[in-house]
């Protein structure tokens, strides 16, 4: 009986759900092309027009989508960092349980299953370079896609590589939770200082903002997007080392 | 300008940042850096205060970034966002006095995740934005997530199991439903979504609006998608449980009703279907507090009852029953306080397991918290000098006008059930018996202080006349701000 009503409602969702979104075009160009309902059009000037027009002029990045999450939209991005950080604090805190009884066993199969020299190598060659990729894309995030949270990954992807080709591979703890911490303090630090001097929380253009598409362009983007590539590096990183320490 | 009211967010986060830092210098310091916290914004949110009374209480925005609010993220501070705010921050304060050496082995991780809670929920009562407002919405569901399964036994780790599976499908739906608006409208600001809510074709704003009623009906504890609240509220510590109780649901109610108000201009229909949500729940909550004999269970049936009678005093839509739905918010928050605080306090000291009989007699042997308690039960009653007889008043004659007599007649019902059993407990801890489980008189202050000054508000909002004509004209004022869109609109975008 249960499953019946379950069903049926799940049946009941899934078609009201469809006849919603079936009108939907994902991907639509909504700034160019003339839209059917006229009522929409004409009221309506969408913010994603407003970014596009205003952008250069604002932020002077050339990755319109790194000046929106970063200048536009900064304070949901503090918010994500901030949820990423509490995922990996909260994950510390679930994960800690189950340590202080299986720490015997660990250590008796900890050399069976270890990778072949080949692998070993690989990584060790590979490892500079994926971790240079990783600074690579969060240094570019206002010129090309990509960024802080992409970069960080990356970085943190390499240290997933070496876990699991050296069995023994270990990082310093108290390193990467300074980094993190640091990191985080920074990033509200910036904003702090448009405050203090301009009555303005994360205000991005206090610096020259320099030659549109280049490096040194943007103002305090491409800042901001080393500190997000560095703390979520490290506490990606932080995860997945306290998954492999309780494991 | 008071843009310095963006510190209300930053300065916290900023001390979450910095506690993993302090650890390694000194063990026993991070434990302090909430009071200094919940200090700071309770001073922050009295000097908003003034400042709003200085303006003649019209309320203000805050630009993040300095981009116009259409386009960029804004906050917005009212009477009402200022309450809520009095309320987290002076609770806060209080319980985090009380947590110093509660929790036990308590690490530097416990006292982050408790600023970033106070935090998330500061964020969702003043944030003018409703992608801000899901970013908010996570960071409080995230930490609370984690502070359910601080005990990590096998009891919280189950509560945190269903607490997380819930969640997140409220998140989902939440989600699903900002992404439908945003495709329709184009626009994330609340005051801009609202221009332009009338323009979406009908199916569209029902199949968001139903969305989001759903996804925040789970974060509000409201009748069919609350089952999670009792195993959460008695899994977890008990300072965090007095924090989703006093503080944790006002806000995600706050929330709730703006999105109905603000974002969709609900109409009388969906009011009416969300006040038979609140009927449910305030019945279902009450009735199944009756049999429990686990105290913070009970106190958690309580207060789901009292998250009904909240619901359908703001869904009754008139000034005054808005009004007393915001003065139920601010007592419910302080007796809940009182109540586990004070209970725990009395659990603690008869080593016992958290059963009401445990506290058999109590009364003789820790006089002033059983007085406390009973006090506040009493408050809680509505017993009539006391603040909460006029919040019930208010709530109750606001539903009577706008013609609901059987709903009145309900909630009359539900507080006669709250009083069996709430005057039962009284009846235990005033057993003549001696107590049987070992006894240790441990009195110690930073316990007796919170809970102390907790009930002193109540004697503060009960007696002093002239505060409390001040102060329903200042919740009246409150409630305009929940339910007058066009005067929403008009401070955010402008003329």
């Amino acid at each position: 009986m249960k499953k019946i009503i379950a069903t049926l409602i799940l049946l009941v969702f899934t078609f009201y759900t469809y006849n919603t979104i079936k009108g939907f075009r994902f991907g639509h160009d909504f700034l160019n092309a003339k839209t059917n309902n006229k009522k929409i059009s004409q009221k309506i000037e969408p913010a994603g027009k407003h970014y596009l027009e205003n952008n250069k002029l604002e932020n002077n990045a050339s990755n319109v989508v790194t000046s929106i999450v970063v200048s536009y939209r900064g304070f949901d991005t503090l918010g994500e960092v901030t949820v990423l950080f509490l995922a990996a604090t909260g994950l510390g805190v679930i994960l800690t349980l189950t340590k202080k009884e299986d720490d015997d066993e660990n250590e008796n199969d900890s050399s069976e299953g270890e990778p072949s020299l080949i692998v070993k190598t690989a990584s060790r060659i590979l490892f500079p370079l994926i971790f240079i990729f990783g600074a690579y894309v969060f240094i570019h995030g206002h010129l090309t896609p990509g960024g802080g949270f992409q970069g960080g990954t990356i970085i943190a992807s390499a240290y997933l590589m070496m876990f699991l080709s050296y069995s023994n591979f270990k990082i310093n703890h108290s390193i990467f939770k300074s980094i993190e911490s640091m990191s985080g303090l920074t990033f509200i630090s910036i904003g702090l200082v448009g405050l203090i001097g301009f009555g303005i929380f994360l205000k991005l253009n206090l610096i020259p903002m320099g030659v549109f598409n280049t490096l040194f362009s943007a103002g305090l983007i491409p800042i901001v997007y080393i500190i997000v590539g560095f703390k979520v590096g490290s506490e990606l990183t932080a995860v997945v080392d306290s998954y492999r320490e309780n494991w | 300008m008071v843009d310095y009211a963006i510190l209300l967010i930053a300065l916290p986060l900023f001390a979450a940042f910095l506690i993993p830092l302090v650890a390694m210098v000194n063990k026993n310091w991070p434990k302090y850096i909430p009071i200094l916290v919940t200090a700071f914004n309770s001073v922050l949110s009295i000097n908003l205060l003034l400042y709003l009374n200085a303006h003649n209480g019209t309320p203000f925005i805050v630009k993040i970034g300095g981009f116009i609010p259409p386009f960029g993220i804004n906050l917005f501070i009212g009477y009402l966002a200022i309450i809520l705010l009095m309320l987290i921050s002076f609770v806060g304060l209080m319980i985090s006095l009380y947590t110093i050496n509660t929790v036990k082995d308590a690490e530097s991780r416990y006292y982050m995740l408790f600023i970033l809670l106070l935090m998330g929920v500061t964020g969702l009562v003043i944030t003018g934005d409703l992608f801000n407002m899901f970013v908010f919405l996570e960071i409080t569901s995230i930490s609370a997530y984690s502070l359910t399964a601080y005990k990590r036994d096998g009891l919280s780790l189950e509560a945190s199991m269903k607490y997380i599976l819930i969640g997140s499908l409220a998140s989902v739906f939440v989600l699903i439903g900002i992404g439908v608006i945003y495709y329709s409208t184009h626009t994330l600001n609340i005051a801009d979504i609202s221009n332009h809510i009338n323009t979406v074709p009908k199916y569209i704003k029902m199949f968001s609006l139903s969305m989001l009623l759903i996804g925040l009906a789970i974060e509000a504890e409201l009748f069919p998608v609350n089952g999670w609240v009792p195993d959460v509220y008695q899994a977890s510590p008990t300072p965090v449980t007095t924090i989703f109780s006093s503080i944790v649901v006002k806000a995600t109610i706050y929330v709730f009703f703006r999105v109905l108000f603000t974002v969709f201009r609900a109409d009388l229909t969906v009011m009416n279907f969300v006040m038979g949500l609140g009927v449910i729940t305030l019945l279902i909550g009450e009735i199944s507090a009756l049999k429990q004999v686990n105290i913070k269970r009970m106190l958690a049936y309580s207060s789901i009852g009292q998250v009904g009678l909240i619901v359908i005093a703001i869904s009754s839509y008139s000034s005054m029953g808005v009004a007393g739905g915001i003065y139920q918010m601010i007592n419910h928050a302080i007796f809940k306080g009182i109540l586990f605080l004070g209970t725990a306090y009395m659990i603690t000291s008869v080593s016992g397991t958290g059963k009401i009989s445990d506290l058999k007699g109590i009364a003789q042997k820790m006089p002033i918290s059983s007085f406390i308690v009973s006090f506040s039960i009493i408050a809680l009653l509505g017993v009539p000098p006391l603040t909460g007889f006029w919040a019930k008043m208010m709530i109750l004659s606001s539903v009577m006008s706008s013609g609901h007599q059987i709903i009145v007649a309900l909630i009359l019902f539900a507080t006669v059930v709250e009083a069996v059993y709430y005057l039962k407990f009284i009846a235990v801890i005033y057993d003549s018996s001696e107590i049987t489980n070992s006894f240790k008189s441990t009195i110690k202050f930073n316990k007796i202080v919170p809970i102390v000054l907790f009930a002193l508000t109540i004697i503060l909002f009960s007696v002093v006349p002239q505060f409390l004509v001040k102060f329903q004209d200042v919740l009246l004022k409150a409630a305009n701000e929940l339910t007058n869109v066009s005067s929403y609109i008009s401070i955010v975008l402008g003329s």
